[in-house]
């Protein structure tokens, strides 16, 4: 197993983590709705921060798994030197957006750092719901471009 | 270039993209970004691209999609989908076609606890293709009944695409659930009905039954499904008896699947991971697709196209039911070319406000919108149900699996119809749950 394939089966532990921790506390919170008559404070905060640790978190190794959604009707037609040639197309398209994706989140999220923002209920910090977001979107670039190394490779390979 | 021309071309540019291979999402996050700051500046492009995940992955609604996704997941591999399959026989055996009936009747019942089309098809695949081969059916009608009643997966509550539509559109998702319920029975009804042509027409593809159950038999194998049952109950009708949200209803129908799959030994440490590590991998696949989708929604909306369709349809002076028939003949065509999630993502921000001023309920207008999703998983050339089952099935080559399908074909177009005729279908149950005040 490769280094980041590693590092992203981390990366996937802690979402899956993320998971329990979001069925757990709602459940807590649907038990303490009956039992007490009323939710535990600060619960729906809990679960939006769980759910970006889980998206952002599983994403590399989805990215890694070249997972995306590619409509292939063009396979149908073309020859195999050029489907090789409009996959790493995509790829190059994929690593391109998910850069210019890293790029636009720095600011606000820097934002969040400096002026120390935080949800309301819970007292969760931005920064802490920020930094998954950009660990997960760095490592997602990495698996595209290891889906595109690949893809030029095999285009290689097809031309030759 | 006006604001319009621009909306044109960035629709232009998203269909040559996710034709020239590029995946669906980023298609749709590049043309959103684009089109978006050649109107308003790279500035604000910007912006609205860095803030659209934060936002979006932390939206408490959201949660319902992995939480759905793995319940399906542990409920496929604790064995409830073998369980409806046998329970579904039990019902039907000594009928003449009694195993293509079992299996659009399994798949039904497995779409109540799945949420899924394509996890409905490739489960059902793995246990009734097996026994249906055993049993001396066709190829071609085997497959057709799995992929057609795979495709219920997506409008028998829960609903993944449902959930989605329920937050582009800001609809109530148990409102949409109630919507879909008597729609997805009658089509399931239908699909089962279209095995009868094919019995007078192509008598070879069916066997004369030999398969015998005593009755106390059949009772043992209906009532082992219980557990696919007892979820379906306490997950639904938890939400309508208002006991839980319908967020709070995913944790609970996921925490039971876990629960019920570990109590009856079929689900271990391993298993349990592995369905872990499967649902995450789609709901971070779907959100993917969700911001792109929401990205380039902004660039619609300042495009103005949805207003300019508006005024251009009502320049045609097209009645609103004539306009509804063009928009399905229209989805279904886009069905040949996009799959279900771009569809419905792409699509939404800009028909709704149409179907909306025509005087339709969107809450209706969802579950037509999810009945033409089905089709496009079911008809060449991107169907996903055929392209999950042709990976478990390489021996059965693609030409096979679409004629099976053809005869499965009419049924959700006679139910589209039929729900274009009578609203009702869809919406009784949701006015009867939800009395509008």
């Amino acid at each position: 197993m490769t280094l980041l394939a590693k590092l992203n089966r981390l990366l996937l532990a802690v979402s899956a983590t993320a998971l329990i921790i979001i069925i757990v506390v709602t459940l807590a919170d649907v038990l303490s709705a009956w039992l007490r008559g009323r939710p535990i404070t600060g619960v729906y905060e809990v679960v939006e921060t769980a759910l970006v640790y889980l998206v952002f978190l599983g994403i590399p190794e989805t990215f890694r798994n070249d997972q995306n959604i590619t409509v292939n009707v063009a396979d149908h037609f073309l020859a195999p030197p050029a489907i090789a040639l409009l996959r790493s197309f995509g790829a190059i398209i994929a690593v391109c957006y998910m850069a210019l994706l890293e790029w636009s989140m720095i600011s606000p999220a820097l934002d969040a750092l400096k002026f120390g923002d935080f949800k309301s209920e819970s007292g969760i910090p931005f920064w802490f719901i920020w930094a998954p977001i950009l660990l997960g979107t760095a490592f997602a670039i990495i698996g595209s471009a290891f889906v595109m190394m690949r893809a030029v490779r095999s285009r290689a390979s097809a031309s030759e | 270039m006006s604001i319009q021309v621009i909306g044109l071309v960035g629709m232009i540019a998203l269909v040559a993209l996710i034709f020239l291979r590029v995946p669906v999402a980023m298609a749709m996050g590049l043309v959103g970004f684009f089109g978006y700051a050649s109107i308003n500046g790279w500035s604000n492009a910007a912006t609205v691209l860095g803030q659209v995940p934060f936002d979006m992955a932390s939206n408490y609604t959201l949660v319902q999609i992995p939480l759905f996704i793995v319940m399906g997941d542990l409920a496929m591999r604790s064995g409830m989908s073998a369980s409806l399959f046998d329970a579904a026989r039990a019902v039907f055996v000594g009928v003449r076609g009694a195993q293509a009936f079992a299996t659009i009747g399994a798949c039904a019942a497995f779409g109540s606890v799945s949420g899924s089309s394509v996890a409905t098809a490739a489960t059902m695949t793995r246990i009734a293709m097996p026994e249906m081969r055993r049993t001396g059916y066709d190829d071609r009608l085997s497959t057709g009944a799995i992929a057609c009643g795979g495709s219920l997966g997506i409008l028998i509550p829960p609903s993944i695409p449902l959930v989605i539509y329920a937050i582009i559109a800001e609809q109530s998702v148990p409102k949409l659930y109630a919507a879909a319920m008597i729609p997805g029975l009658l089509l399931t009804a239908f699909y089962m009905l279209s095995v009868v042509p094919i019995m007078a027409l192509r008598p070879s593809w069916i066997p004369t039954e030999h398969d015998r159950m005593s009755w106390p038999e059949r009772l043992r194998a209906v009532a082992k499904a219980w557990q696919a049952a007892v979820l379906f109950v306490v997950v639904l009708g938890g939400m309508y008896l208002g006991w839980f949200t319908a967020t709070e209803a995913a944790a609970v129908g996921a925490f039971g699947a876990w629960l019920m799959g570990t109590l009856s030994r079929r689900l271990d440490l391993k298993s349990t991971l592995a369905s872990f590590s499967d649902a995450i991998q789609t709901t971070c696949m779907l959100f993917t697709i969700v911001f792109s989708a929401v990205v380039l929604t902004y660039f619609v909306v300042l495009t103005q196209i949805p207003v300019v369709l508006v005024a251009w349809i009502k320049e045609w002076n097209v009645g609103p039911v004539t306009l509804m028939i063009l928009m399905m003949v229209f989805y279904i065509l886009l069905g040949c070319f996009l799959e279900a999630f771009g569809m419905l993502l792409i699509t939404v921000p800009v028909f709704l406000p149409v179907v909306v001023q025509s005087g339709f309920d969107p809450i209706w207008f969802g579950v037509m919108l999810v009945i033409v999703i089905e089709l496009g998983l079911i008809h060449p050339p991107v169907g996903m149900n055929i392209f999950v089952m042709q990976a478990q099935l390489p021996d059965v080559p693609v030409t096979r699996l679409y004629q099976g399908i053809l005869a499965f074909i009419p049924a959700p177009m006679i139910m589209l119809g039929l729900l274009i005729a009578f609203p009702a279908l869809a919406m009784w149950l949701p006015n009867f749950l939800f009395p509008p005040r």
